[in-house]
């Protein structure tokens, strides 16, 4: 019975996406509600476990310091992201297939794998809660019947995913059939006495590759461009701001698990992924002139940003991954949430609609500012603190991780340039493109998803002791 | 948790901005509710000032609390007697641009929360003791600025606000990197991370370190001030930006170069900064010099009112590159006098430009006639500004050349050559505005209003007290020159 109470939070997810499927076909409102309570409540009892240290399943599920706050922390991403899909939902509801009921199970099927990630302790494990979580979000960008863009994003998004996964599972039998162990933590004995050996390289790289698609990291990013930009702004932020995330995860135990005893080629090829992803990113989203594809871009350039700590690997680099994840998560999230909310009111994501935005949505522009602000990474915002944590940790180390810090700095400083247009020509500039449909006042549950998220980043960024403590003792339980 | 005063004061301007953006349906009631929190805010300085115990070198009003230990970051504030006078002076010009802007009403509550958060950004990094805080002020001060120069400002205001924006954060960025170098060395004498900046400056630094960090805080720091030939971005901004604008720039933020260069530069890297003063020397004779001369030139009241700034910042330089007692505290009061006096002046300039709708002298002329008070009171900020003995300027270059004297030797008269062609540029440029022919579109001028005489007098008296009473406000300054000249020690 003890083991059913330390997975209740796994069990309800998985109650209420069977629940959500069965309710009558005209009930979006409840059906949103009901995802939105069920992943609310899922982290505040997972939040519950906090401080519990032990094995379950036969060992096969593993909760601790690092697997409660990386779900906790993965639910509350998703539970922002939830709350603001109402407005998207009540758009799907109007159109002919009208799949609303299915597509917050499907979200909740998502944070189900999501949520696995964590505690798995063998990459089989890990590796079915990502295919959960591949297979829930596939058909999400084609939710829209109407919206003919999110057909091709999701199918390329299945694709690369199709493929990637086999590029993970070819990678996953080349270190069973050297190892003789899938198990996260066994691979890593071995790794200690036989060190890499050329056949556990090729396995690393693989992964690395794999997961790379899913981080979208550069080579591996191109897919991700013409998905985040095709997909409804709400999918967008469901898939980049949380989902994605969860490679993160995966990527902290291959790197600071497994191949813990390879630090240096293991990190020093990460770190090199990680310079040109930001790199690229950043250079692409430059170049946009689209803000909902220079923010997809921008998503690029921070999956380079995030794995900085985890290449980094100590306590205080590991706590910035983690707090850059919470810091990306929230602003993808909002981000498009906003972008959705101009599409609908003036017809386009370019730069020209957002010119003049600040007097025809004050609030929402406001929000928007906070937001990109803590994207640039300007101070006291979440966004801020997390780079600067690995910024530290790396200089901290020295060697080539100094290079490592100053190219995320530099990038640091870049993205600022194309995040300061947008404020710009939304508070300098006239109007250019008129509101084709009024902005009515009352509550809208996008902008208050959009609000959350923004007064998130402010408080958790002024206030960002407890968030740190807790990720670096989850960083230091990893090990 | 004990909450100094000075955190309060800083916190003011910043919940009077959110009030009026929270009531930005009400535009009528910003410019008062900016002028109450303004004036709270004065009043705080000036209890400050009377609550100061001028004798002590340690910080007053400090508060440290720990912000995020993990990185050893904390919110550490307090005054001491370098800061002091630039803190109060920041909450002066801060009431004051908010009275002279009382006549504006194009998107009124975004422009004056903008204000207000200037004057939050700037008393923020006077007061700051932590290098992060303060990288953080000094950083907030930008982007209200941008705006206010972008918005409000005159024709060429986008490019102007733009290279403003770039020019002072790639300063910024220069910095930062410097603080980052003092961080990692101090983190590796100290063995534990902080940005106080005691703990940092107590790790003491060797030659070899400080002369990078010196060099590259130098070129931060003069890219502010501004020095020739980093001050293009100067001119450009004063003549784009609105008058409110213009006065918090030249009255308060170069000062934010001076102040830097002075807390960081000279008092934790003196030995560097000794090595580093032929050079110093050079680039404040030039930008004395300089200055004064580009502003013979200038056809645009502003922009001449510009470059005396950069020739009137050269002073300060130049005090600092003395090292001596007269020389140092020339500089520090030089902060304050030009900060005071070149409020007035632009505030004068806005005048005009509000009344006869340009400012170009060749434009301009028999003004006196149109609006004596004005012009009283310009001619007397002109006065001031040329160091007529009486006002605060005149003991301010009077103290730098004293100490350049005894330092350089007959080296001094080009600061004298600079003070004469100042002397030249003002009287030359208010004889044109105000004397001769008035021409025919300006036949319907009248003269200034209160809200635009009221802040000019007020600057006017204060710059003739300090200018009677020196010692009222050395006797405030003595122990941060006392320490500087400990430091370099030469």
């Amino acid at each position: 019975m003890g083991q059913v109470i330390l997975l209740l939070p796994e069990i309800l997810l998985a109650v209420m996406a069977i629940l959500v499927l069965l309710l009558p076909r005209g009930a979006h409102k409840s059906a949103w509600r009901m995802a939105v309570v069920t992943v609310g409540t899922a982290a505040v009892m997972e939040l519950a476990l906090w401080g519990v240290d032990t094995t379950v399943l036969g060992g096969a599920w593993e909760l601790n310091h690092f697997a409660v706050f990386a779900k906790v922390m993965l639910l509350a991403l998703g539970f922002v992201s939830i709350i603001g899909s109402y407005d998207f939902t009540e758009d799907v509801a109007k159109t002919a297939l009208g799949r609303v009921r299915e597509y917050y199970a499907l979200l909740l099927a998502a944070m189900l794998g999501l949520i696995i990630i964590p505690s798995a302790t063998d990459f089989l494990t890990m590796l079915i809660a990502f295919e959960l979580i591949s297979i829930a979000t596939y058909v999400l960008p084609m939710i829209d019947p109407e919206n003919e863009a999110g057909f091709e994003a999701g199918l390329k998004y299945f694709l690369t995913g199709a493929l990637s996964s086999a590029i993970i599972v070819y990678g996953l039998s080349l270190l069973y059939g050297f190892a003789g162990t899938l198990n996260i933590a066994a691979v890593a004995d071995v790794v200690s006495v036989v060190g890499l050996h050329p056949l556990l390289a090729v396995a690393y790289a693989l992964l690395l590759v794999g997961f790379g698609y899913k981080m979208a990291m550069v080579p591996m990013h191109l897919w991700a461009a013409d998905t985040y930009f095709g997909a409804p702004g709400a999918v967008t932020g469901f898939v980049s701001g949380v989902t994605q995330k969860g490679a993160f995860i995966v990527l902290m135990k291959i790197v600071l698990v497994s191949f813990v005893f390879a630090p240096q080629m293991a990190a020093l090829v990460l770190g090199l992924l990680c310079a040109v992803t930001m790199t690229v990113g950043n250079v692409l989203a430059l170049l946009q002139n689209d803000v909902k594809r220079m923010l997809a871009y921008s998503s690029v350039a921070h999956a380079g940003n995030i794995p900085v700590g985890i290449a980094v690997g100590t306590a205080m680099g590991i706590a910035g991954s983690f707090l850059h994840i919470l810091a990306h998560g929230l602003m993808t999230i909002g981000a498009f949430f906003v972008i959705r909310r101009v599409a609908v009111h003036k017809g386009g994501t370019t730069l020209a609609d957002f010119a003049g935005l600040a007097r025809q949505m004050p609030g929402l522009s406001a929000a928007f500012v906070v937001i990109m602000l803590s994207f640039g990474g300007i101070p006291p915002l979440l966004g801020f603190w997390s780079k600067m944590l690995m910024v530290v940790a790396a200089v901290g180390l020295g060697s080539w991780y100094t290079v490592l810090a100053v190219v995320l700095v530099l990038n640091s400083a870049l993205s600022l340039v194309y995040y300061a247009r947008v404020i710009r020509d939304m508070y300098a500039k006239p109007a250019e493109v008129e509101l084709i449909q009024p902005v009515q006042g009352g509550f809208s549950a996008e902008v208050a998803a959009v609000v959350l998220a923004a007064v998130a980043l402010l408080v958790l960024g002024l206030f960002p002791n407890v968030l740190t403590e807790w990720a670096a003792a989850a960083a230091t339980a990893l090990w | 948790m004990e909450i100094s005063l000075v955190t309060i004061l800083l916190a003011l301007p910043l919940v009077g901005a959110l009030i009026i953006w929270a009531l930005r349906k009400m535009p009528y009631l910003a410019k008062h509710i900016a002028a109450a929190t303004s004036l709270l805010v004065l009043l705080g300085a000036v209890y400050i000032v009377q609550a100061f115990d001028p004798a002590l070198a340690d910080y007053q009003f400090a508060q440290v609390t720990e912000w995020f230990p993990a990185l050893g970051v904390s919110f550490a504030v307090g005054l001491d007697s370098l800061s002091m006078p630039l803190f109060v002076l920041t909450a002066l010009l801060g009431f004051l641009v908010v009275i002279f802007s009382w006549d504006v009403t194009e998107r009124a509550p975004f422009y004056f929360g903008l204000l207000l958060l200037v004057e939050t950004g700037v008393m923020g990094v006077f007061a700051a003791l932590d290098f992060f805080l303060f990288y953080i002020f000094w950083e907030i001060v930008l982007v209200p600025m941008f705006f206010l120069i972008g918005i409000w400002g005159g024709g060429r205001r986008s490019y102007a606000s733009m290279k403003f924006l770039i020019y002072t954060h790639i300063a910024s960025l220069v910095m930062i990197v410097a603080i980052a170098a003092m961080f990692f060395k101090a983190a590796a004498v100290n063995g534990y991370y902080t940005f106080m900046m005691s703990d940092i400056a107590a790790a003491g630094f060797e030659l070899a370190f400080q002369v990078p960090v010196f060099a590259a805080l130098l070129l931060a720091f003069c890219v502010k001030l501004p020095v020739v030939p980093v001050h293009t971005w100067l001119p450009d901004a004063h003549v784009e930006a609105p008058t409110a604008a213009s006065v918090l720039l030249a009255g308060v933020l170069l000062k934010m170069g001076g102040y830097g260069l002075i807390r960081i530069g000279y008092l934790m890297h003196p030995e560097a900064a000794v090595m580093f003063m032929p050079l110093v020397q050079v680039l404040a004779l030039v930008s004395i010099v300089y200055g004064a001369y580009a502003a013979f030139t200038q056809d645009d009241l502003k922009k001449l009112i510009a470059y005396s700034s950069v020739s009137h910042m050269g002073f300060v330089l130049l005090g600092l590159a003395c090292g001596n007692y007269a020389g140092i505290l020339g500089a520090v009061y030089q902060m304050v006098a030009h900060g005071i006096i070149s409020a007035a002046l632009f505030m004068g300039c806005g005048v005009i430009q509000h009344h006869c709708g340009t400012r170009l002298i060749s434009r301009l002329g028999g003004l006196y006639g149109k609006m004596p008070m004005a012009m009283t009171l310009l001619v007397l900020a002109f006065f001031a500004s040329m160091g007529i003995p009486g006002f605060m300027g005149f003991f301010a270059e009077f103290g730098v050349m004293f100490g350049a004297f005894e330092r350089f030797g007959f080296w001094v008269l080009l600061a004298a050559l600079g003070a004469v062609l100042t002397v030249g540029y003002c009287l030359w440029a208010f004889q044109r505005v105000a004397f001769g022919k008035c021409p025919a579109d300006m036949a319907a001028v009248h003269d200034a209003h209160w809200y635009e005489v009221f802040p000019m007098v007020a600057l006017l008296l204060i710059a003739l007290y300090f200018g009677l009473q020196p010692d009222s406000l050395v006797l405030y300054m003595e122990q941060s020159v006392l320490a500087v000249e400990a430091a370099l020690a030469l």
